[in-house]
């Protein structure tokens, strides 16, 4: 307890878990809602709702795995940086990577494709699918690399990020009173299951 | 008359009494089996399975060589028709004993109207023990509108490799559908479609393909799929149907539905190229109507494949049989193997999912593994898979529904008395259950002709469509003979359109 206490206090712990939710709560949200109209159409409003919910239960329990993953990243940041800058740059991270996953599924949802010349390229390589990682760690480094950069190296932007962080934290605990209307939905649905 | 049986008798007797209700479970630990007065029902449905394909039925390929055997023992029928060309509305007929029109499941993955929820087979034989299993999702969407009746609904997953499904069944086992609905939008990454996950649905994706990776060597095509599973042997369905049925209480009424040889045609290793450039050749026939011309040599790769894959349900149900029978169950049952529809290779189109009413796509194998039957018997009369539930209610002692719309088989019951009738399949996949059908195909075969009577596509322009071929003389459906036979033609779409009225007049 006392090695976590070096490097994260309690509200820092409840800040890195909303950072994580928060992402993935809209971006669940928009699909969940997106896909009401669909279930509705091929059943009730009351299985709509249901998978509403489950989508809503299912991206908490993911933002508790996302939290713990991040973490114990957290370990890696020397104990010369305060706990603030710690969740500060977790949190540049976490947006970083989540901006990263979004824009890998609208290249597979939308279509877009890579040019016929680049795919040649890496054909050309033993492995292409290692290549294909390690083009991307080099593209990616620099701009972790920078955004940790502006943390660290900026006041003003350690102070933007806290700012933003706290934004978020607010908007997140409405997010967080849905989960808890879901999960009700989502336990309701199973009592009422298991009486039918 | 002198009466021997004394009171000291009755009471001597009467001693024996708590011994017989012992027995039945000492012979059982005994492994003396008395013989079994109900007897068992198993339905053994094979996707997509057009009778074209099966050497049985004389196709050029040795696809079915172990069930060619087996049929040595069966009654074989030649000329047997699913309702439909697709899964939802021939596999509701074969459970309900009713045509599509009726039973009204004809948009894919519904079920069947709520009159008939409990009209269905499984309704029939409701002093058995119910058991249902399918990989199809439609299948189990039908199993959901019967499931009141069913005592056993394996869950699909159940017999798939890992799966994450599985995990989200078994935490929300109270509301299966809607958990695992939305764990699908969740969590699976599909071309075309956004996931509600960012992370999660990378993870699991990787720990599926790990899975699939480590069956990959024995199917050289991929693991059989279907729907959101990640892979499913027939091997593990066959194994685990023979177990289950050996340890449960008789008489069992047991309806299998599963997806090989349905697309995507994934034939194992063993099978693997068998009928790769042999000496088959592909009937040349023109692009229907409905159809965009396709790759001739694409048709002939896909049709090699989906042979290849037949030699895998050949082989698994030959090890079905084989278990059934040295388990001592098959004596005391009536197996039955069938289709739910079939599978076109021709005519520009590859599959089932076509407006077309063509032989490949609807005639389908149906064999009768009757209780202690030796030899072979062959029926050629035209049947239909509404025949089959009033059929098995017949021989095992039931009353046949009023409701059914089908007729007891030949030899069960006198060939002679068995009905000059029209078989109808049809398709009308838009057609919802209280509407009338605005556009549909129809195939209806009488004696030796077989009517095609297609309405309402706006490829037609709203006019109607309708081609006579002779089947008997040309089974391959070659040459349309509406001019030639115009009465014939003119008198077999009178009765379609009067069974149409019919059908469509309660909800006009």
């Amino acid at each position: 307890m006392k090695t976590i206490s070096k490097y994260y206090s309690r509200s820092n712990l409840w800040a890195l878990f909303l950072l994580c939710a928060f992402p993935l709560h809209v971006w669940a949200m928009i699909f969940a809602f997106r896909d009401i109209s669909w279930v509705y159409a091929r059943t009730v409003v009351w299985d709509a709702i249901g998978v509403l919910s489950y989508g809503m239960v299912f991206a908490l329990v993911e933002s508790v795995w996302l939290s713990v993953a991040v973490f114990f990243l957290g370990f890696l940041i020397s104990l010369k940086w305060n706990s603030e800058l710690r969740v500060a740059t977790l949190g540049a991270v976490i947006f970083l990577v989540s901006l990263i996953a979004m824009l890998v599924q609208f290249y597979g949802a939308l279509g877009w494709s890579i040019s016929d010349s680049v795919i040649s390229f890496f054909v050309l390589f033993a492995h292409p699918g290692r290549t294909v990682y390690l083009v991307l760690l080099i593209i990616l480094s620099p701009i972790v690399a920078g955004t940790i950069y502006l943390v660290l190296g900026t006041g003003k932007g350690a102070q933007v990020l806290k700012d933003a962080i706290e934004k978020i934290s607010l908007l997140m605990m409405v997010y967080l009173v849905l989960d808890l209307v879901a999960l009700v939905v989502v336990i309701i649905r199973n009592i009422q299951g298991s009486v039918k | 008359m002198k009466n021997d049986f004394s009171r000291r008798d009755f009471l001597k007797i009467s001693g024996l009494l708590p011994f017989s209700f012992l027995a039945p479970s000492l012979a059982e630990s005994l492994g003396i089996r008395a013989p079994q007065t109900k007897k068992n029902v198993i339905i053994i449905v094979f996707d997509a399975w057009s009778a074209y394909n099966i050497s049985l039925y004389g196709y050029a390929r040795d696809t079915t060589p172990t069930i060619n055997k087996l049929a040595e023992r069966a009654v074989v029928y030649h000329n047997h028709y699913a309702t439909s060309n697709y899964t939802t509305s021939g596999t509701a007929s074969i459970l309900t004993g009713t045509l599509p029109w009726t039973h009204r499941a004809m948009r894919p993955n519904t079920i069947v109207s709520s009159e008939y929820l409990d009209k269905s087979i499984y309704s029939v034989f409701n002093d058995y023990h119910r058991m249902s299993y399918s990989h199809n999702e439609w299948v189990n969407t039908l199993f959901d509108g019967f499931q009141s009746n069913i005592d056993e609904w394996i869950p699909r997953l159940d017999l798939c490799l890992f799966s994450s499904y599985k995990v989200i069944q078994n935490i929300f086992k109270n509301d299966r559908d809607i958990s695992s609905v939305a764990w699908q939008r969740y969590s699976e990454i599909k071309k075309n479609d956004f996931s509600y996950s960012l992370f999660l649905s990378r993870l699991i994706s990787y720990f599926e393909e790990k899975e699939v990776q480590r069956n990959d060597d024995q199917f050289p095509r991929g693991l059989p799929t279907s729907n959101t599973d990640n892979g499913f042997l027939l091997e593990h369905a066959v194994d685990w149907l023979t177990n289950r049925i050996g340890e449960i209480a008789k008489p069992v009424f047991g309806y299998f539905h599963f997806l090989p040889p349905h697309e995507p045609y994934r034939p194992p290793v063993e099978f693997s190229r068998r009928f790769f450039r042999d000496a088959y050749q592909n009937i040349l026939k023109p692009a229907d109507i409905f159809m965009e011309p396709g790759g001739d040599f694409d048709i002939r790769k896909q049709r090699a494949i989906y042979d290849e894959f037949i030699l895998y349900v050949d082989r698994e149900f030959g090890r079905l049989y084989r278990a059934l029978e040295s388990s001592g169950i098959l004596e005391d049952t009536w197996l039955v193997l069938t289709s739910d529809h079939g599978e076109g290779f021709e005519r520009g189109y590859i599959g089932h999912m076509v407006n077309a009413m063509y032989e490949p796509l609807i005639r389908v194998p149906l064999m009768i593994f009757e209780p202690g039957r030796r030899s072979r018997l062959d029926v050629h009369e035209k049947t239909s898979a509404i025949d089959l539930l009033p059929t098995l209610a017949h021989v095992t002692g039931k009353d046949v529904p009023a409701w059914s719309e089908g007729e007891v088989l030949p030899p069960y019951r006198q060939q002679s008395e068995f009905p000059e009738r029209g078989v109808y399949s049809m398709r009308s996949h838009e057609t919802d259950k209280d509407s009338p059908m605005k556009a549909a195909s129809i195939g209806f075969v009488k004696g030796r002709y077989k009517l095609h009577y297609y309405f309402g596509y706006s490829v037609l322009n709203s006019q109607k469509l309708i081609k006579l071929y002779d089947i008997e003389s040309d089974p391959e459906e070659l040459s349309n003979i509406v001019d030639k036979e115009p009465e014939i033609a003119r008198q077999m779409a009178d009765e379609v359109e009067n069974s149409v009225g019919q059908a469509n007049k309660p909800y006009l």
